[in-house]
C-alpha cells in the first residue's frame, strides 16, 4: 500500500525528548538524595543537581513551543490534560525542594520527593497519552519511563557522589537497590517490546530491534556485572559501583531518545475496505507499514 | 441535536485534488500544510492492484485525543461535534499533533508562501494568528455558523458548506446532520456500507467512507 505508511512524526524533537531524558533522571537523583540524608540534613549538592536536571528538561521543553510567551496557558486544563499536570506538579516540587533547601526540615524535603515523583508519574502518562504515536500509547510506556527514571536518577547519585561529593553516606541507598531497579527495568522494558509486537509500526519494530540488543547488554548486563563483581573486589568498590551508575543512567538517557525521536512512527493512514470500482468486487484491505 | 459530519464516496473520488485546492484557497495554508488532502493508496501486488483515492483531514471525533491532552484548553468540541482550536491561547507544544491518530494537525513557525511573495488570496485571507499554533480543518466552521444565521442548510446551501465538498467534481464528498435521519449524510450511509479510519482506536471520527452499496 503506497500512500499510507506510517512515518517519523517532527512534532517533537529532540529538546522534548530532553524533557522525558532529565526530568526523570532529575527526580530519581533528587529521591535518591533525600533518601541518603537519612534523618540528618541532606547534602544540597546532588539535591541541586537533581532540581537543575529538571529544570533544564523543562527549558528545553519550553523552546519547543510555537508561542513560549504564552507557557502560563500551559496551566489551564488540569481536569485532563497530563502536560497541565506535570507543570503544576513541576511547580509544588521546585517550591518545596527550594523550602526543603533553606530551612533544612526533613518533612518539606519528603513532601518535596512525593512532588518530585507525582511530576515523573505525570510526564510518563503525558507521554502515553500521545495516542498517535503507538511506541508512546502503549500501557508499558508509562512503568517503564517511571522506572528508567528512577534507575537513571540513583545510577547517578553514585556516580556523582562517587566521583565528586566524596564517600557514600551510611543512609545513602544500598548497592543491591541499582541492581533491583535494573533487573526490574529489564523486565518492563521486556514487556514493552512484547506489548509493541501486538501493534507497532514497522518502522518502530525496526528500530527496536537495533536498540534491544544494547539495551540490555549495556545498558543492564554490563551494570549488573559490575555490581556483582563488587563482591569479588571490593577494593575496586567504588569505581565499579560508579560504573554501574553511569551505564544504568546513560542507558536510560538513550532508550528514551530512541523511544521519543528514533521510533516514534506515528498511525499512518488505513482504509478498512477497497471500493468496487472497475474489474472485480470491493475487498479487505490490508494495513501497510504494520508488522 | 445536531452532528455535522462528513462523507467521502471512495467509489467516486477520482484523486483530482480539487478538494485539496479549494481548501488551500479558501484557507490560505501555507506550502506543506493540507487541511484537506487526498490519498492515492495503492493495494495489491501484480497483476491484481486496485487504487484508491481516501480524502483525509481532520476527522472531528466523538472522542478527540486532541481535546484531552490540550493543556490550554485551546482545543474544544461544539456541541455539533465540530472540534474547533482558539489559535489565541494556544501555546503551540504540538501535543495535539502528536495525539492525533490521523495526522491532521499542522504547526506553522515562519512565514511562507506558494511562490515566491504572497499572492492576492494569501495577502487576504492570511491569518497571522495561527503563526506557532496548532492548525487543522474546521469544516468551514465559519461557512456553516453564517449559513445557520442566514435560514441555509449546511451540506445543501453552497454557501453554509465547507469549501472542499463544494468543490468536488465527482459528488464524492458530502456534508450535513448524522443526527438527522433525512439529511443527505444519514442516506447515503443508511444505502451504502461505510467504515471510519482507525475505527479500532475508539476516536469515533465523524469522516465516514463508502465502499460498497447496501444490498
Amino acid at each position: 500500500m503506497i500512500g499510507s505508511r506510517p512515518w517519523l512524526q517532527s512534532n517533537w524533537d529532540w529538546r522534548a525528548a530532553g524533557n522525558f531524558i532529565f526530568g526523570g533522571a532529575g527526580v530519581g537523583l533528587f529521591v535518591a538524595a533525600a533518601l541518603a540524608a537519612g534523618s540528618g540534613a541532606a547534602a544540597s549538592a546532588p539535591l541541586l543537581c537533581g532540581m537543575g536536571l529538571i529544570a533544564l528538561g523543562l527549558a528545553l521543553v519550553w523552546t519547543e513551543l510555537g508561542r513560549p510567551m504564552r507557557f502560563i496557558n500551559v496551566l489551564r486544563h488540569p481536569a485532563r490534560s497530563w502536560m497541565s499536570r506535570e507543570a503544576i506538579a513541576a511547580i509544588v516540587f521546585f517550591a518545596l525542594a527550594i523550602g526543603a533547601l533553606a530551612t533544612g526540615s526533613a518533612p518539606v524535603l519528603w513532601a518535596a520527593c512525593v512532588a518530585a515523583l507525582a511530576f515523573l508519574y505525570c510526564q510518563a502518562r503525558m507521554l502515553q497519552g500521545g495516542k498517535g504515536i503507538p511506541a508512546w500509547r502503549v500501557q508499558a510506556s508509562v512503568p517503564l519511563l517511571i522506572l528508567t527514571g528512577l534507575t537513571e536518577g540513583l545510577g547517578l547519585y553514585f556516580l556523582l557522589q562517587i566521583a565528586f561529593f566524596g564517600p557514600l553516606p551510611a543512609a545513602a541507598p544500598p548497592v543491591w537497590v541499582l541492581a533491583l531497579l535494573l533487573a526490574l527495568r529489564l523486565a518492563i522494558w521486556r514487556s514493552y517490546c512484547a506489548s509493541l509486537k501486538e501493534g507497532a509500526p514497522q518502522g518502530t519494530m525496526d528500530m527496536m530491534a537495533g536498540a534491544a540488543p544494547w539495551f540490555a547488554a549495556l545498558g543492564h548486563g554490563l551494570p549488573l556485572l559490575a555490581l556483582a563483581a563488587v563482591l569479588a573486589l571490593p577494593d575496586l568498590g567504588g569505581v565499579l559501583v560508579a560504573l554501574a551508575g553511569l551505564l544504568a543512567f546513560a542507558s536510560g538517557w538513550w532508550i528514551k531518545f530512541v523511544i521519543v525521536v528514533r521510533a516514534a512512527f506515528n498511525q499512518g493512514y488505513a482504509i478498512a475496505f477497497t471500493p468496487a470500482r472497475g474489474p472485480g468486487g470491493s475487498r479487505v484491505a490490508e494495513k501497510s507499514g504494520w508488522n | 441535536m445536531t452532528r455535522w459530519a462528513m462523507v467521502a464516496d471512495l467509489r467516486r473520488c477520482v484523486g483530482c485534488q480539487t478538494c485539496t485546492a479549494s481548501c488551500k484557497l479558501t484557507n490560505a495554508t501555507p506550502p506543506g500544510v493540507q487541511w484537506r488532502k487526498v490519498l492515492d493508496i495503492e493495494t495489491g501486488e501484480y497483476p491484481d492492484v486496485r487504487r484508491t483515492y481516501v480524502p483525509v483531514g481532520c476527522m472531528h471525533c466523538d472522542e478527540p485525543p486532541c481535546l484531552d491532552v490540550c493543556p490550554s484548553t485551546a482545543t474544544r468540541k461544539r456541541a455539533d461535534g465540530i472540534v474547533t482550536i482558539d489559535y489565541d491561547i494556544c501555546i503551540g507544544c504540538a501535543y495535539c499533533a502528536v495525539a492525533c491518530p490521523y495526522q491532521a494537525r499542522y504547526k506553522v513557525t515562519k512565514r511562507d508562501f506558494a511562490y515566491d511573495r504572497e499572492n492576492t488570496s494569501e495577502e487576504a485571507r492570511e491569518d497571522p494568528k495561527r503563526m506557532g499554533v496548532a492548525q487543522k480543518c474546521t469544516f468551514c466552521v465559519e461557512r456553516i455558523d453564517f449559513g445557520l444565521e442566514n435560514g441555509l442548510t449546511p451540506g445543501i446551501d453552497p454557501d453554509a458548506t465547507p469549501a472542499c465538498v463544494n468543490s468536488c467534481i465527482a459528488d464524492a464528498l458530502a456534508f450535513g446532520d448524522l443526527d438527522d435521519p433525512n439529511s443527505n449524510v444519514s442516506r447515503l450511509l443508511a444505502e451504502n456500507k461505510s467504515f471510519r479510519m482507525h475505527e479500532e482506536l475508539g476516536t469515533g471520527p465523524g469522516f465516514h467512507y463508502i465502499w460498497e452499496e447496501r444490498r
